[in-house]
């Protein structure tokens, strides 16, 4: 059972008023300490469905207050009613065709619920990749995504582990072109409310043995490290699920990492535990100059070396001598320093520990006492988790280089999810329909109205594709303060657009006619439609 | 109406105080004005209802936020986040609505009605398991979880010991619901 004190922790956690070191320490518990992280994880459900039935209770105080007021609302609904309905019948009177034409597009309304590439050439190219599924490996996109398939990651359908050479197949969709290009469905359907996506990117891993698709192994899932250019949090993690046709939450955007945030580890100086000096045993002073051999002595001052007990041939004759030159070595098995008193008729070694005298020594402790601390704390100002996600990253980014992987980009901003299945995958949130709000009639170069299957406005401010069928060209929305370009597949399959810095005459309100390009063929390759658009 | 509310700062701080007045006096300030905003703009009586209602919750979990500062009038707040919510709840319907012209006037408010509408349309699972702790821990859980009262507060608003008996009794009650919810 949870103390009343975590239970204090755990309250302050659930209103936000921890921050800094205490969250840090917070989030230090809850992954290092089970028990805590499961009460964690059933109070922020109790704290989430009491909110919820908080809210409910609230709004019946307010329905309970509206019935009160009686129905002075009622007579200005039977108001509003009166008029939509008195303008409902002038419409239908005068319009009485147009109803009957849009009712009639209505039914033939083109659904984009699927990967649908207008242009099946040119659509975005997979890169492939062959590996021995037993054995997994790392794999890298042009963009510095790392992409690392551990061993028995695949399985067939009936869920057998795949064994022998498999290949993979991945690609990115990162700008609003690329997603127009690929056809990538991005829409997102909450429980009926259908809302435009704007994303940090899209990524396809698919997987193949001997040309039949398999999947990944729940068991033993695929890592992707994906490199993005949009640092911002508040994306979720999405995946296409091509059986409801629709984009499913499959995580928060909890770790977005900058490497260069996080600054390597320098490797630590070993150092060695203080020793009181015996002052019954023979020592030298000696200052060793080279701390790149030693560096265990950067951190002490005022030592000097003892001769050890196991040296059984000291000759306190020695002490008296003047030698020229001293060299040390270490034992690196009994950890005894060796030093060696060189003249250039005789030397001699002997075995020894370094030691401290009195003040001196417990400086040294206190020295020793801090050094040990720093190595247990974790890096400062940096969650602990994105830390080591980083170093990771960075190790994967070392070994690939090493490899000199073709076209590996080493990038800076990356996302970390685990892919659970094969498919589409997007760090993606809901975009606000933009307030800009024209009706457009599309009419081609010679002037006359051209057909259209669907019409898309790419937002490349915020990463975003809306796509409008034909019924809907009397409302097309876009944010003004955007950088948007359109392009448009006709209905005999051809791509049209608008053309380069068209967008920004448009007007931002009422009724406009606007003249597309079109294409005498249709696009061979990705990079033809970029270079007319962009 | 007993009480008054001469300034927005007064309604502030009976929402606070989750005083009930303050709920009955902004219904009589602005529904009308929020049900005009919703019927002039494609919504029903039905779609006014449920727009003052996530209005008035996205305006007592906000002031409970501590986070919470009015750079307008409340009455120009209320607008911001209800057209805001409207305007949300239109996207998801057929797009063939021409706006009214004042929609497109208004500035924008911080308000995330995605996340909202997502999170105030979750199951409720709590409601099942609610009705086992009875009234007194519901209201001590509420009070404390949803709007964020100190314990003390807690135990002058249900004329209670104190602010530690509050406390002892919101750990019992949690007991309580947390078994209820391993054993489901």
């Amino acid at each position: 059972m949870i103390k009343h004190k975590d239970m204090d922790f755990i309250d302050r956690y659930l209103h936000h008023k921890l921050s800094g070191e205490s969250l840090d320490f917070f989030n230090d518990r809850v992954k290092n300490d089970p028990e805590f992280a499961a009460e964690v994880e059933l109070m922020t459900k109790i704290n989430d469905d009491l909110k919820n039935y908080g809210r409910q209770e609230l709004r019946e105080k307010i329905k309970t207050i509206a019935a009160k007021k009686g129905n002075r609302h009622q007579r200005s609904r039977r108001i509003v009613y009166w008029s939509i309905a008195a303008s409902l019948l002038v419409l239908i009177g005068l319009s009485g065709v147009y109803f009957t034409f849009f009712y009639k597009q209505a039914t033939q309304k083109f659904v984009f619920n699927k990967v649908m590439p207008p242009f099946k050439q040119a659509d975005i190219k997979y890169r492939e990749y062959q590996l021995e599924a037993g054995k997994g490996a790392v794999l890298s996109y042009y963009s510095g995504t790392i992409i690392t398939v551990p061993k028995d990651a695949f399985v067939d359908k009936k869920g057998e582990v795949i064994k022998g050479n498999i290949t993979v197949k991945y690609r990115e969709m990162m700008t609003p072109e690329d997603l127009f290009i690929a056809g990538i469905p991005m829409t997102y359907d909450s429980s009926g409310h259908v809302s435009n996506l704007q994303t940090a990117g899209v990524c396809e891993l698919q997987a193949f043995k001997n040309d039949t698709i398999i999947d990944v192994n729940p068991k033993n899932t695929v890592n992707i490290d994906f490199s993005t250019a949009i640092e911002k949090p508040g994306y979720r993690l999405l995946l296409f699920d091509t059986a409801s046709k629709k984009w499913l939450k499959k995580g928060q955007d909890s770790c977005v990492v900058r490497l260069d945030e996080y600054a390597e580890v320098k490797e630590q100086p070993t150092t060695f535990v203080p020793r009181k000096a015996d002052h019954s045993k023979p020592r030298f002073k000696l200052v060793y100059r080279d701390p790149s051999k030693f560096p265990e002595f950067e951190v002490y001052k005022n030592y000097s070396f003892e001769v050890s007990d196991n040296e059984k041939h000291y000759n306190p004759a020695d002490a008296g001598i003047n030698w020229k030159s001293v060299a040390i070595n270490k034992d690196n098995f009994t950890g005894e320093y060796l030093v060696t008193f060189i003249n250039p008729d005789r030397q001699v070694t002997y075995k020894t520990f370094p030691v401290f005298e009195d003040n001196d020594y417990l400086v040294a402790l206190n020295t020793y006492k801090q050094k040990a601390g720093e190595l247990q704390q974790k890096p400062q100002g940096k969650d602990t988790i994105g830390y080591e996600t980083a170093q990771r990253i960075k190790g994967l980014q070392k070994e690939l280089l090493k490899q000199k992987k073709e076209d590996f980009l080493a990038a800076n901003i990356y996302r970390t999810f685990k892919v659970v299945k094969t498919g589409l995958w997007s760090y993606s949130k809901i975009s606000e329909m933009p307030m800009a709000s024209i009706s457009v009639d599309f009419k081609d170069t010679k002037g006359d109205a051209i057909n259209l299957k669907y019409v898309a406005i790419l937002d490349k401010t915020i990463n975003s594709i809306v796509r409008y069928t034909p019924e809907e060209f009397q409302s097309i929305h876009f944010d003004p303060a955007s950088q948007n370009e359109l392009v448009a597949i006709t209905s005999d399959n051809n791509f049209a657009y608008l053309k380069k810095g068209d967008f920004a005459k448009l007007p931002k309100s009422g009724k406009c006619s606007v003249t597309l390009q079109t294409t005498t063929k249709k696009p061979e390759s990705s990079g033809q439609i970029i270079a007319l658009i962009s | 109406m007993k009480r008054k509310y001469t300034s927005d700062e007064s309604l502030i701080q009976g929402i606070l105080c989750s005083d009930d007045r303050a709920l009955e006096y902004l219904y009589k300030e602005y529904a009308e004005m929020v049900h005009h905003f919703v019927l002039s703009n494609s919504g029903t009586k039905e779609d006014a209802d449920d727009i003052f209602q996530d209005t008035v919750i996205v305006l007592y979990e906000k002031v409970r936020s501590q986070e919470f500062i009015l750079s307008s009038s409340l009455k120009t707040f209320i607008y911001s986040v209800s057209r805001n919510l409207w305007l949300y709840k239109l996207r998801q319907r057929a797009r063939d609505h021409k706006l009214n012209e004042s929609f497109m006037l208004v500035q924008d408010t911080e308000v995330d009605a995605d996340v909202f509408y997502e999170e105030n349309y979750k199951k409720d699972k709590m409601t099942e398991f609610i009705q086992f702790l009875g009234e007194s821990c519901k209201q001590i859980l509420l009070l404390f979880y949803y709007e964020k009262l100190a314990t003390k507060d807690i135990a002058a608003k249900l004329n209670l010991a104190g602010g530690d008996y509050v406390k002892t009794q919101k750990y019992r009650c949690l007991q309580k619901l947390k078994s209820l919810y391993t054993q489901k």
